[in-house]
């Protein structure tokens, strides 16, 4: 009698078991698939050390467009950043870490000119890239331009005060020759053959 | 070949019964009850460990979604609305799904409430179903337009002085359901003016600025076909 009572008790947990267990396989292949999904478009960003910037490079499908994952630890950390519109700096405040989506853009304007838009520290901003004849130059030959970009198929988790290269564009030397020989002025033929760097560094938070 | 119990010879001890009864430890199942544990103890471990792997995939999406920030239609009675990914210097773009009942995108750039909807502007009927807006702001001398093009295609456009600055008051990116006959605010803008006493900001009352919202249309279109 007490052997039946038993496996009519397992047999219930039996039952009880499998419902439960099936809607839970159910529920863990949909959580899944959206999770799948959401990593291709976000990437994926493994946190290391909490306590320092990680980031990774993702996909835009435009050649002009990068594009990075960016995590930022708690407050008190910032980055500065330098690019041709000048060195400054970017912090982040509030008292949780912040995730977000970095980029830098290319453009040509309306008034002809190459900009640019960066979103790497905190807000945005847009400045413009040499003058019009370099823009001239660059239309249409854009895929000639040598990218070397951070984060590209791997994590990086820059040291304190490390300076980390997000991303620098510069000209193969064919077209670096002819940019020297534009009538232009302004700076940005002394920097040749780079065209545009970014550049991280992670430096103390405050206590 | 079948096996009987062994009888056991009578002792001392024995109190009368059957002497042909099999009497094992206490704790003795058979193979029956055996099978039916090993069942559910798997049944058991396999639920607990997909709630585990539920729980993980949960935060990874919660880690996930609002970098993505792709519209998710939960209630399919309910308006949704998500601001996607800024990819320029000022750009707002919106994905938004209309329930059945008809809606109108309206866009005002004058007198500007802190809170709630202003009074005059220009609208566009909508469709029920999934739709894309983009708001831009093409600056000129000493006026400004504001275009909102729904889908690629329906433009409201309007013109507003420009603005010595302005204080943006739009709702999070990720916009929650609204009942669909409740009016959604996607984007409000106030300019600023000067306050006096060498402040500016912007004033208490209505005043110019960019207001985007979804309301209900009295005469609603149709659905797609």
């Amino acid at each position: 009698m007490t052997r039946r009572l038993i496996d009519l008790a397992l047999l219930a947990a039996i039952v009880g078991g499998g419902v439960l267990a099936w809607r839970s396989n159910r529920e863990r292949a949909a959580l899944q698939s959206t999770a799948d999904h959401l990593a291709e478009q976000a990437g994926e960003l493994p946190l290391t050390d909490p306590g320092r910037i990680h980031l990774t490079a993702l996909e835009t499908g435009d050649p002009m467009h990068f594009a990075w994952r960016i995590y930022v630890p708690a407050s008190g950390s910032s980055v500065s950043l330098r690019s041709p519109g000048g060195s400054f700096g970017a912090g982040w405040s509030g008292s949780s870490p912040q995730e977000y989506v970095g980029r830098v853009r290319f453009r040509e304007g309306e008034s002809g000119l190459l900009e640019f838009y960066s979103s790497v520290g905190t807000g945005g901003n847009v400045a413009s890239l040499g003058d019009k004849a370099l823009a001239d130059l660059l239309r249409g030959r854009w895929d000639e331009i040598r990218v070397d970009r951070a984060g590209e198929g791997e994590l990086v988790v820059p040291e304190e005060g490390e300076t980390t290269v997000l991303l620098r564009l510069s000209l193969p030397e064919d077209l670096a020759e002819e940019a020297r020989q534009l009538p232009s002025w302004g700076g940005w033929q002394q920097k040749l053959p780079e065209l545009f760097i970014l550049e991280i560094t992670p430096k103390a938070g405050n206590p | 070949m079948s096996s009987q119990p062994t009888p056991r010879p009578a002792g001392p001890g024995d109190d009368g019964q059957p002497a042909d009864r099999p009497r094992g430890p206490r704790w003795q199942v058979g193979v029956r009850t055996l099978i039916l544990l090993v069942a559910a103890v798997a049944l058991w471990t396999s639920y607990f460990v997909d709630q585990g792997r539920i729980a993980a995939l949960k935060r990874q999406i919660a880690r996930d979604r609002p970098l993505v920030r792709e519209l998710v239609v939960e209630d399919p009675r309910q308006i949704a609305a998500v601001k996607r990914e800024t990819t320029w210097f000022g750009e707002n773009r919106w994905e938004f799904y209309l329930p059945e009942g008809g809606h109108r995108l309206c866009l005002a750039t004058r007198a500007i409430p802190q809170a709630g909807l202003a009074a005059d502007g220009a609208s566009l009927p909508l469709r029920p179903g999934r739709h894309v807006v983009v708001l831009e702001q093409i600056k000129g001398d000493d006026r400004q337009r504001v275009v909102a093009t729904v889908d690629g295609r329906h433009r409201l456009e309007l013109e507003k002085p420009r603005a010595m600055g302005y204080s943006s008051e739009s709702p999070a990116d990720q916009i929650p359901s609204a009942p669909a006959d409740v009016p959604l605010v996607l984007h409000r803008l106030r300019d600023s003016q000067s306050l006096g006493q060498g402040r500016s900001g912007p004033p208490p009352g209505p005043t110019d600025g960019i207001l985007l919202w979804i309301e209900p249309e009295p005469a609603p279109l149709p659905s797609d076909p």
